[in-house]
C-alpha cells in the first residue's frame, strides 16, 4: 500500500517542518539581545572628562534630545532639549553661559528658566548623577 | 520507540491508560461539530501558556519599565514581536472561542444532569478569563490600558457595601498606579494560573469520567433503543482536533503578522483622558450598558442597578443546569433555547453599539 | 493653627515664584487692563478698534497687552495719568524697532533683506499690527492666501519667483517631514525600533522651524542651505524607515513560508482522516 506510506511520509515531513518552524522563533527569542536589557528612564548621558566647564552636550534621552551641561562653576546640569516654544533643540551658549533656542532666539538661564525670548514655560529638567565616570541622566 | 514504551509500562503499569485510549470514543451526529470548539479554547490556551511564559522572561511589573520592557521586547528581542502579537491575538481568540463553547453547549443542552458540574467549572473558567483579559490588559502600561483600567476598577466601587473596599483591593490603594500594575502582575501570572489550571484539569476530568454529551433528540432515540454511533477518539477524532488547531496556529500567526497589536503611548496619570477610551471587546456590552443606564433608577444610582443586574445574570448563568428542570428529564426546554437566543442577541447588539459609539 | 500658617507660607512662596516668571508680569498687568475699557468709549474708529482686534489675538493669547508696545499706565484710570510719558508712554510706535524687542533673531534677519529699505512699517507690513493671527506656511508664495503677490503680481517679478522658489522649499522640507514621519509611524507600529529615526525627525523639525526664520532674509539662496541641512536629515530617517519596511516584508515572507507548510499538514491530514474513515467501514 505505497498510498499510505507516501501520505503517512507527507504527514510526517509537514508536521516536523511545522514544529521547527515554532520552535526556531522561540529559539530565537530566548538568545538574549545585544542590548542587553530596556533602556529606561535613565542613561549615560557622556564620560565625566566628555563635558568641560562651560560647555554643553546633546544626548540620546529615549526619543528625544537631552541635553548635558557643566555650568562655568564646574555643576553639572541636564534638560530635555526641547524648546518649550515650537520644539526645536536647544544647545549651550558658551559666551553668554546660557541656553539657547536658535529658532526664535529663545535664552534659558543655567537651570531652565525662561530668561527672554518666546518660551512660554522653562525647559523639563533631568537628574543627574555621577557614577566614576559617569554620568547618568534620569527623569525626575 | 516500543522499547520505550515497554520499559515505562514494566514499572508504572499502563494497561489504565491503554484502556482508556481504546475505549474513549466521541458520538457522533448531527450537531459534533460544535464538540471542536472546547479543544480549540483548550489548545488556545496553552498557547497563551506558553506565549505568557516566554514573556515573563523580558517583562518587567514596574510603572517606570513595564511600557519600555514591553517595547523592548516588541523591538529589541528576535521575535519578541511575534511572541507579544501572538498572546495578544490568542487571548481574544480564546475569549472568542470559549463563548462558542459555551453557547454551543448551552444550545445542545449539554449541560444537563449528569453534567451540571461540568458545566458550573466552564462558566467559572469563562468567568477567570475575563479576569485573565482585564488584569493582562494593564500590563503593557500604555495610556489606553491605563485609563481603561481606571474605569473598570472604577466599576468595581460601584458595587453595593463592598464596593470601595473591593475597589481599593482591585487598585492597590485609591488610585490606579505602579501599586495596580504589580497587583494585576501577581493576578495575571501567578493567581489566575494557578486557579484555571486547577479548574481546567477539573473540567476535562469530568468530562472523561462522563464522556460527551449528546442532543435531547439523540439521548431521547438512545433511550427507545437505537444505538449512537461513536468515533474512536485515538487517533480519528484527535486528528481532527488537530487539524482545527493547525487553522488556528496559521490564523494567529497570520494575524500577528498582518495586523501587529499596537503599543500606543506610555500610561500617564497626569495626560488629559484620551478621547475613545473603551474596554476589549468582550467587556463592551456591559461597559456600554452601563454608560446607557440613566444616573439614578427608583432612587438606586444607576450604574449600582446595572452591577447589581449583571451579578444577578451571571449567578442565574452558573445556575442554569439546576433551573432548567425540563432538560434534566431529557425534554425539549425551548424557554432556555429563547433566554440564550435574547442574551447572545444583546451581547451582539450591544457590542457592537458599543464600538461605534465611543 | 500651623496648617494654616503653612498654607500662607506656601502661598506666598507660590506667589513669589509666579512673580519670577515674565510672563506672569505681563499677564497681570491684563488684570488691570483699563485701556480697552476707555478706548470702547471713544467715538474715532482709529482709537476705538484696535483694543477689540487685538483681543484673542496671538499677542493677547501670549499675555503681550496694549503697554507693553505702547507704554503708559494701563492701571490708571484717567487719560492724563494712563497716556503719561513719565510711565513710558510712546503712543504710536514703529514697527521696526518695537516687534524686535521680542523678535530679535526675526527682525536681525529682515533687517539683511532687501525689504528692510522699502518697507516702512516694517513687520507691520506683512503681519499687521493689531489683531496678529498666527503665521502660516500659506503667508509666502503666489496662491491667493500668499502676502507676496500684493507687490510682485507679475509672472515676470523677480520677486514673484523669489516668492514661488522659498515657498516650495519650506513645502518640500514640510512634506519630507510629513512623509518620513508617516513612514515611521507606521513601522513603529509593526513593532521595529525607531528611537533613531523619532530623533532625526524632532532635528528636521528644529530645522523646518529655522527655515521658517530664515523666509524674513528673503533670501532663497539662503533659505536653501538650512531646507536642504532639513532634507538631509529627512533622507537618513527615510533610510531607516526603509529598513523597516524591509524588515516587515521579511517578516510577512517568513509568514507565508510558515503557512504553506502548515497547508501542506492540513491537506495531509484531511487526506488521511478520509483514508482512516475508509478503514472503519
Amino acid at each position: 500500500m505505497n498510498r499510505r506510506r507516501f501520505l503517512d511520509r507527507i504527514l510526517g515531513a509537514g508536521f516536523t517542518s511545522t514544529v521547527i518552524a515554532i520552535v526556531y522563533p522561540v529559539w530565537r527569542y530566548l538568545i538574549p539581545p545585544p542590548s542587553g536589557e530596556p533602556a529606561t528612564q535613565s542613561v549615560v548621558a557622556a564620560q565625566a572628562s566628555q563635558v568641560k566647564a562651560n560647555s554643553g552636550l546633546l544626548f540620546k534621552f529615549g526619543s528625544k534630545p537631552g541635553l548635558l551641561i557643566r555650568t562655568p562653576e564646574g555643576e553639572l546640569q541636564a534638560f530635555n532639549a526641547v524648546c518649550t516654544h515650537l520644539q526645536c533643540t536647544v544647545q549651550y551658549k558658551a559666551d553668554t553661559s546660557q541656553i539657547w533656542c536658535a529658532c526664535h532666539n529663545g535664552m534659558y538661564d543655567l537651570h531652565g528658566s525662561v530668561v527672554s525670548g518666546p518660551p512660554p514655560r522653562p525647559l523639563e529638567r533631568l537628574t543627574v548623577n555621577q557614577r566614576g565616570q559617569d554620568i547618568v541622566v534620569s527623569r525626575t | 520507540m516500543s522499547q520505550i514504551v515497554d520499559w515505562v509500562d514494566e514499572r508504572l503499569n499502563l494497561a489504565g491508560v491503554r484502556h482508556f485510549m481504546q475505549e474513549k470514543g466521541v458520538p457522533i451526529h448531527a450537531q459534533k461539530i460544535w464538540y471542536y470548539l472546547g479543544g480549540l479554547t483548550l489548545f488556545l490556551f496553552m498557547v497563551q501558556v506558553a506565549s505568557g511564559i516566554l514573556l515573563l522572561l523580558y517583562y518587567r511589573p514596574s510603572s517606570a519599565e513595564a511600557y519600555e520592557s514591553v517595547q523592548f521586547i516588541v523591538s529589541q528581542v528576535e521575535f519578541g514581536w511575534l511572541i507579544r502579537n501572538i498572546h495578544s491575538w490568542s487571548a481574544n481568540l480564546l475569549i472568542l472561542a470559549a463563548f462558542g463553547h459555551m453557547f454551543s453547549v448551552f444550545f445542545l443542552k449539554g449541560y444537563r444532569k449528569p453534567r451540571e458540574l461540568t458545566w458550573v467549572s466552564g462558566v467559572f473558567l469563562l468567568f477567570l478569563m475575563f479576569g485573565f483579559g482585564f488584569s493582562g490588559y494593564l500590563l503593557p502600561w500604555n495610556e489606553l490600558s491605563f485609563f481603561a483600567t481606571k474605569v473598570g476598577t472604577g466599576m468595581a466601587g460601584a458595587v453595593p457595601i463592598v464596593g470601595t473596599p473591593l475597589m481599593r483591593f482591585l487598585r492597590g490603594g485609591d488610585d490606579v498606579t505602579g501599586a495596580t500594575l504589580s497587583r494585576f502582575y501577581a493576578i495575571h501570572v501567578a493567581i489566575l494560573p494557578a486557579i484555571c489550571t486547577m479548574l481546567v484539569g477539573l473540567h476535562l476530568l469530568f468530562v472523561q469520567r462522563q464522556g460527551m454529551s449528546i442532543p435531547i433528540k439523540a439521548a431521547r432515540r438512545q433511550r427507545l433503543g437505537e444505538r449512537i454511533k461513536q468515533m474512536p477518539f485515538f487517533p480519528d477524532y484527535i486528528l481532527r482536533d488537530v487539524l482545527v488547531w493547525y487553522v488556528a496556529i496559521a490564523l494567529l500567526a497570520a494575524l500577528a503578522a498582518f495586523y501587529p497589536w499596537e503599543l500606543g503611548k506610555k500610561a500617564d496619570a497626569f495626560a488629559p483622558v484620551p478621547a475613545g477610551i473603551r474596554p476589549e471587546w468582550y467587556f463592551l456590552a456591559v461597559f456600554h450598558t452601563l454608560k446607557l443606564l440613566p444616573s439614578h433608577v427608583l432612587g438606586i444610582e444607576g450604574e449600582r442597578l446595572g452591577i447589581l443586574g449583571f451579578g444577578l445574570a451571571a449567578a442565574i448563568l452558573v445556575a442554569v443546569p439546576f433551573l432548567d428542570r425540563r432538560a434534566s428529564k431529557d425534554e425539549p426546554s425551548p424557554a432556555f433555547t429563547v433566554l440564550g437566543l435574547v442574551a447572545l442577541l444583546y451581547l451582539i447588539v450591544f457590542t457592537i453599539v458599543g464600538y461605534f459609539a465611543s | 493653627m500651623t496648617g494654616l500658617t503653612a498654607t500662607a507660607a506656601a502661598a506666598v512662596l507660590g506667589a513669589g515664584l509666579v512673580l519670577l516668571s515674565p510672563r506672569w508680569a505681563a499677564a497681570q498687568a491684563a488684570t488691570s487692563n483699563n485701556c480697552a475699557t476707555c478706548h470702547a468709549k471713544l467715538s474715532d474708529a482709529r482709537l476705538k478698534s484696535p483694543p477689540q482686534a487685538v483681543a484673542g489675538d496671538v499677542h493677547d493669547k501670549a499675555g503681550v497687552h496694549c503697554a507693553d508696545c505702547h507704554g503708559g499706565n494701563p492701571a490708571a484710570t484717567d487719560a492724563t495719568a494712563a497716556h503719561d510719558p513719565a510711565h513710558g508712554y510712546r503712543g504710536k510706535p514703529s514697527g521696526a524697532t518695537i516687534c524686535a524687542t521680542c523678535h530679535v533673531l526675526l527682525a536681525d534677519k529682515f533687517k539683511t533683506s532687501v525689504h528692510a529699505q522699502i518697507f516702512e512699517k516694517a513687520c507691520v507690513e506683512c503681519h499687521g499690527n493689531h489683531g496678529i493671527k498666527p503665521p502660516s506656511d500659506a503667508l509666502l508664495g503666489t496662491s491667493k492666501e500668499a502676502l507676496c503677490t500684493s507687490c510682485h503680481s507679475e509672472k515676470d517679478d523677480p520677486g514673484f519667483t523669489a516668492a514661488n522658489q522659498m515657498r516650495a522649499s519650506i513645502d518640500r522640507l514640510r512634506q519630507g517631514i510629513d512623509a518620513g514621519s508617516g513612514l515611521i509611524a507606521r513601522v513603529k507600529n509593526a513593532g521595529i525600533e525607531v528611537g533613531d529615526q523619532e530623533l532625526a525627525l524632532t532635528e528636521a523639525r528644529t530645522r523646518l522651524v529655522l527655515a521658517r526664520t530664515e523666509v524674513h532674509a528673503f533670501n532663497p539662496a539662503a533659505l536653501d542651505v538650512v531646507v536642504n541641512d532639513g532634507m538631509k536629515i529627512v533622507a537618513g530617517v527615510n533610510q531607516g524607515g526603509n529598513r523597516g519596511v524591509a524588515e516587515l516584508a521579511y517578516r510577512r515572507r517568513g509568514l507565508f513560508v510558515f503557512l504553506a507548510l502548515t497547508l501542506l499538514f492540513v491537506v495531509a491530514l484531511v487526506f488521511k482522516i478520509r483514508d482512516l474513515d475508509r478503514t472503519r467501514k
